[in-house]
């Protein structure tokens, strides 16, 4: 179904609306979710959120790209949960992703505190704009969805090992892209 | 700290990204430069079949390599007047850079009305072993724009003298007629070299940028034919239909005529154009390409020859069989 006839049926409030949601981005969605918690049950507990979330957001909410919108709603959530379990583990692919692009950004004696996340963002976006498609792609796979180099591969088309290559390459241009501005995180 | 700010900058991304992510697949290569790799492929098993050895040494110049190729694919050594047409298109560049121990060269190239034909030459202990490769990253840019990466392609072409592989680097716009000015800053970069079947494994990680100065000049020369009608196939209605072609002319680097069809003719990729030299025994395929004119009734296609061609070699173009014969 299209994405603008799932909204239909949620500004018609009509609980087939989730349904729709679920069976087009539901895979998607928990894959999201248990790449930050490291737990199916968890995640599918924070999806079902994400699903009450978003109806109570649409209406009078009408997002314009459904399945990123409904892709963050699921990761703010994670993000939440992850936080107040405190038995959560430390090893879920976000922890291992995260702790990539923190190696890769630190910088000792000098902290970011002024730095706000809008303006990193921003930047990040503009380091994003230099990239092709596809390494864009596999950026934001990594380090938005949290997926594994593996999932990567597979979903783009390539080696894992090429996956892995490319991201270490992509690492390190986002840090001489960032210090070129003046930016140490 | 940092996990905390990356974790929310990251959040903090415009969906438009995320969105691209979550939908992004491997786009495939356009027809067109597939149907030029097959081209070139075809052509190297035709030269091993009728020359009768595994590997050509091929030259470094672009020129020597049109030569060699040419040589394969017919059979036939090139005339000494289409060689000097080339010869007088190819410009000397030789701008190398090296990384993971291999050094790529630009060594010459040329420029046409759409194109421009790069002859790349890659040496390194690295590569030892290894057949064609593809690049992971290819971007070619013109006086500072990076052209559309689509219609950019790497062919692998063979070894040289001192068994340093040679690539051929294409790049063609979608129409003729791209406002180049008489000198064109160009740059080319490669990054990770990997073997070209799924899956992609890198064989050399590095990047190599080359940037340098080429010279374009408007092709001059062509030949007018006389308007003719051909059949092609209405994909739409599945069936062939009139088509009536007007301003048909043809240059030593390829064709261009207006296709008058239905409106409702929904595409040309069936429309297959052969350029017809000397007693008719010769045809070699046009690379076609196709644009749509507003109204939606008169396509404008026009395509090149993968070899430059001596103008007074060509007897006729041929369209979907229907012979147009030069007047």
């Amino acid at each position: 179904m299209e994405d603008e006839a799932i909204l239909e049926l949620f500004f018609a409030r009509s609980e087939q609306g989730i349904s729709e949601l679920d069976a087009k981005y539901g895979a998607l969605c928990r894959s999201l979710a248990y790449n930050i918690l490291g737990s199916r049950e968890d995640a599918a507990e924070c999806v079902n959120d994400a699903y009450l979330g978003a109806w109570r957001a649409i209406p009078p909410e009408r997002p314009e790209r459904l399945r990123a919108w409904v892709c963050r709603v699921v990761r703010n959530i994670a993000l939440a949960r992850r936080r107040k379990n405190t038995a959560a583990r430390r090893d879920a692919s976000f922890d291992v992703a995260l702790g990539e692009l923190e190696d890769a950004l630190a910088s000792p004696g000098e902290v970011g505190d002024a730095l706000e996340a809008r303006e990193l963002a921003h930047m990040l976006e503009g380091f994003l704009d230099t990239l092709s498609a596809e390494n864009r792609a596999i950026f934001v796979r990594r380090y938005w969805f949290s997926d594994s180099c593996a999932e990567i591969a597979a979903q783009v088309g390539i080696s894992e090992g090429n996956v892995t290559v490319r991201l270490t390459r992509l690492r390190r241009a986002l840090r001489k892209y960032l210090e070129d501005r003046g930016v140490y995180v | 700290m940092n996990a905390d700010l990356i974790t929310k900058a990251m959040g903090e991304l415009d969906l438009k990204y995320v969105d691209e992510a979550a939908a992004y697949t491997r786009p495939r290569r356009r027809r067109v430069l597939r149907l030029a790799v097959a081209i070139v492929a075809a052509a190297l098993l035709l030269g091993a079949g009728t020359v009768g050895v595994a590997s050509t040494v091929y030259g470094r110049n672009l020129g020597d390599v049109l030569g060699m190729l040419w040589q394969e694919e017919t059979g036939e050594t090139m005339r000494d007047e289409q060689a000097a047409i080339i010869a007088g298109m190819v410009q000397e560049v030789g701008v190398s850079r090296s990384a993971g121990g291999v050094t790529a060269t630009v060594t010459s190239a040329r420029v046409s009305d759409r194109s421009i034909w790069l002859l790349l030459r890659m040496e390194g202990e690295a590569l030892n072993g290894c057949g064609g490769l593809i690049a992971q990253e290819l971007a070619l840019s013109v006086d500072g724009k990076v052209v559309d990466n689509s219609s950019t392609g790497l062919e692998y072409i063979g070894l040289d003298g001192d068994g340093a592989q040679l690539y051929m680097v294409h790049y063609s716009a979608p129409e003729p007629g791209q406002n180049w000015d008489s000198n064109l800053d160009v740059e080319i970069k490669l990054g990770d070299l990997a073997t070209g079947l799924y899956p992609e494994e890198i064989v050399v990680p590095g990047d190599w940028s080359m940037s340098f100065g080429l010279d374009y000049v408007p092709e001059t020369d062509s030949i007018a034919l006389a308007d003719a009608t051909v059949r092609v196939y209405d994909r739409t209605r599945e069936e062939h239909v009139d088509a009536h072609l007007t301003q048909i002319v043809v240059t030593s680097t390829g064709f261009s005529f207006n296709c008058d069809v239905d409106p409702e003719y929904s595409g040309f990729d069936v429309c297959l154009v052969e350029v017809v030299l000397g007693d008719g025994s010769a045809s070699y395929p046009g690379l076609a390409y196709t644009a749509a004119n507003p109204d939606g009734a008169i396509w404008s296609v026009s395509g090149e020859w993968r070899f430059p061609l001596d103008l007074q070699d060509i007897s006729a173009l041929r369209v979907n069989m229907y012979t147009i014969p030069v007047r």
